[in-house]
């Protein structure tokens, strides 16, 4: 019966994650024909790129994480719109013209308008700073936003560029999640980390994907930099504790600690920029 | 120490042999054994060192891998382990019932419970103090709730079944909370948290739970010859000045204690308490009193070599002690539920 639970308690986890780190947009919408009004979005990632390239008038829902502050980078912009589940029905009491999503979360409601013949869009979790750049330009076509689209792409490949930190000896730094998780070759965050001009220790060690890293091998691989995320800090667990243990601070009297705020990392946009920003400026002091 | 051990002996089982009439002798063979599990707990992990080296030179790297993870890791685990134990002999003495033990009979569901809800209204984070509280809290119910469906005298089915609501219900409450719970993270901390290890603890958890745990080992050992005489029947029991009310006091009571804050900082290990007791029986000539301090120790030795086998296991991630435990207790629960079966056909 404990074996059921985490079964349970792991499917649920895996839906409540899926919502705010992947996320899906299907069909093309709005080419050559009318542009979509009623655009409804069930993934928090999906939420987020919508709000940067169409105006809230023509988003008719999104989820209820969009409006929280602590995840979502656009809380401040979803005044008005309506909140929503992300359920069949929910959906199609919107009426909607465009649906986008995520790859992961809510597949029978993208399954089912699919059938409907309503456009659907579904995004993956990007990898890198190009997965954003081709998905924001796929939804910019979806909603008829291509130069709004390209205009956003641009602005971020520019800040990248300023703030690549000059080349010289690059900080080694380690991603340090939840039950010792850390984000090696194929990441987000190991993008995040490049820009920031930061070699991955996860990397060196040929972790791809996501490894762990125990605490006895994290004090033998002496990072410059520990970066945490916001969400760990908050520790609801006695495993959240681990960051805070007593042998790094005595061991690693001279590592400097990051904490990236978790909405930053959640989805690729174009507040990723952001995570860079901080890394740079907290590492480079 | 003279009650006549016959009567507890189960049909078809050998009279206690010569043995158990030393228990020293016992108690100094699982003491050595706790030695080198305890030693094998400290020398094994990601890195290989030298103990001596790492003692010889204070304040280096390796000594602070030494003193400040490996060492509260054993510490820990001797003390979680001793719990589970010496909870599930004094259950099963108590309920004189080979299949009572505290995972299975809903004591660790109710305390993880009790420590999901203390992570959850985040008083964990405020007040570290009521982490142990909150899972003492779970585990009290549990046994309550236990106790109060299944009393002392309960056929095996009629308790395990009490032992099966009850974990459904603090599963429930937990998936309840699971499901209510905002940030999703918070979700996987809590799963994972839930399959117990006793991994990169500090000694902070250690003093945590001390004062709790050892309140409760102190209320289980008092019993030892209250479950001897119990084992002759209630109305004996009572004939020699023993109070069932207060020994269920006691038993209840100093399981929550110790169960509950054990599990508040390890997550659910379970089957500990299943295995020991049984595996220990034999060696004690059958007696439930002598079987506690002898769970315990056995307890602290099954937990550290499990723990010292979940970083020696070779696998892409370190397996959790808990499920560790339940891949090796599940079977022999069954061979257990087997047995009985076939006894009473």
């Amino acid at each position: 019966m404990k074996k059921t639970s985490w079964v349970l308690a792991g499917l649920l986890f895996f839906v409540a994650n899926a919502c705010a780190a992947n996320f899906v947009v299907v069909a093309k919408a709005g080419a050559g024909g009318s542009i979509p009004r009623k655009i409804v979005s069930i993934n928090l990632c999906s939420d987020e790129l919508l709000l940067q390239l169409v105006e809230p008038e023509r988003v008719a829902a999104l989820t209820k994480f969009s409006a929280d502050p602590e995840v979502s980078t656009v809380a401040s912009r979803t005044k008005g719109i309506k909140k929503i589940q992300g359920d069949i029905e929910g959906v199609q009491a919107c009426g909607p013209d465009l649906l986008v999503g995520g790859r992961f979360s809510h597949k029978e409601t993208l399954r089912f308008f699919k059938r409907t013949g309503i456009p659907v869009l579904t995004f993956g979790v990007p990898k890198n700073f190009e997965d954003i750049y081709a998905d924001i330009r796929k939804l910019a076509e979806a909603v008829g936003a291509v130069e709004k689209g390209e205009a956003i792409v641009q602005e971020m490949q520019d800040e990248l560029v300023k703030l690549k930190p000059a080349s010289g000896i690059k900080k080694r730094a380690v991603f340090f999640q939840s039950d010792n998780y850390v984000p090696g070759a194929g990441t987000f965050e190991n993008a995040v980390m490049e820009a920031a001009g930061l070699r991955n220790i996860a990397v060196e060690r040929g972790i791809k994907d996501y490894g762990r890293m125990g605490l006895e091998a994290l004090i033998q691989a002496k990072p410059d930099v520990i970066i945490f995320s916001s969400e760990q800090t908050k520790t609801r667990t006695v495993r959240g504790e681990v960051l805070s243990h007593p042998a790094i601070k005595k061991a690693l009297p001279e590592v400097r600690t990051v904490t990236l705020p978790t909405l930053f990392l959640n989805c690729g946009s174009p507040a990723s920029v952001e995570a860079v920003r901080i890394l740079v400026k907290e590492t480079s002091k | 120490m003279n009650f006549p051990v016959r009567s507890s002996i189960p049909k078809g089982v050998s009279p206690p042999s010569k043995r158990s009439q030393s228990p020293w002798l016992l108690y100094s063979v699982l003491g050595g054994l706790l030695c080198v599990a305890f030693f094998g707990s400290v020398s094994v992990g990601a890195l290989k060192f030298s103990l001596f080296d790492a003692i010889r030179h204070p304040s280096s790297e390796l000594s602070f891998i030494f003193w400040d993870i490996r060492l509260p890791r054993a510490v820990l685990g001797l003390i979680v382990g001793a719990t589970l134990g010496l909870a599930g002999a004094a259950m099963q003495g108590f309920l004189r019932n080979p299949l009572a033990e505290p995972g299975i009979l809903g004591v660790t569901g109710g305390a993880a419970l009790g420590a999901v809800a203390v992570f959850y209204t985040g008083f964990a984070t405020i007040f570290p103090m009521m982490l142990p509280v909150g899972g003492i809290l779970g585990a009290f119910v549990s046994v309550l709730l236990l106790y109060l469906f299944a009393g002392t005298l309960a056929s095996v089915q009629t308790l395990i079944l009490a032992g099966v609501a009850i974990n459904v219900i603090a599963f429930s409450g937990t998936s309840l909370m699971l499901n209510l719970v905002k940030d999703p993270y918070a979700v996987l901390d809590i799963v994972f948290w839930q399959m117990g290890s006793l991994a990169d603890r500090s000694f902070q958890h250690v003093f945590l739970i001390l004062p709790f745990v050892l309140a409760g080992w102190c209320l289980l050992l008092w019993d030892g010859r209250a479950l001897e005489a119990l084992s002759l029947g209630e109305e004996t029991a009572s004939s020699l000045g023993i109070s069932l009310k207060v020994l269920r006091a006691r038993i209840i009571l100093g399981t929550a204690l110790c169960v509950g804050s054990s599990i508040a900082v390890c997550g659910s290990i379970g089957f500990v308490g299943l295995i020991v007791p049984h595996l220990l029986r034999p060696f004690v000539g059958y007696r439930p009193g002598k079987l506690l301090a002898a769970s315990a120790l056995g307890g602290a030795i099954l937990l550290l070599a499990s723990d010292v086998a979940v970083r020696m296991i070779p696998s892409l991630v370190e397996l959790k002690l808990g499920v560790v435990t339940s891949i090796l207790g599940a079977p022999f629960f069954l061979l257990l539920i087997f047995r009985m079966r076939k006894k009473m056909l």
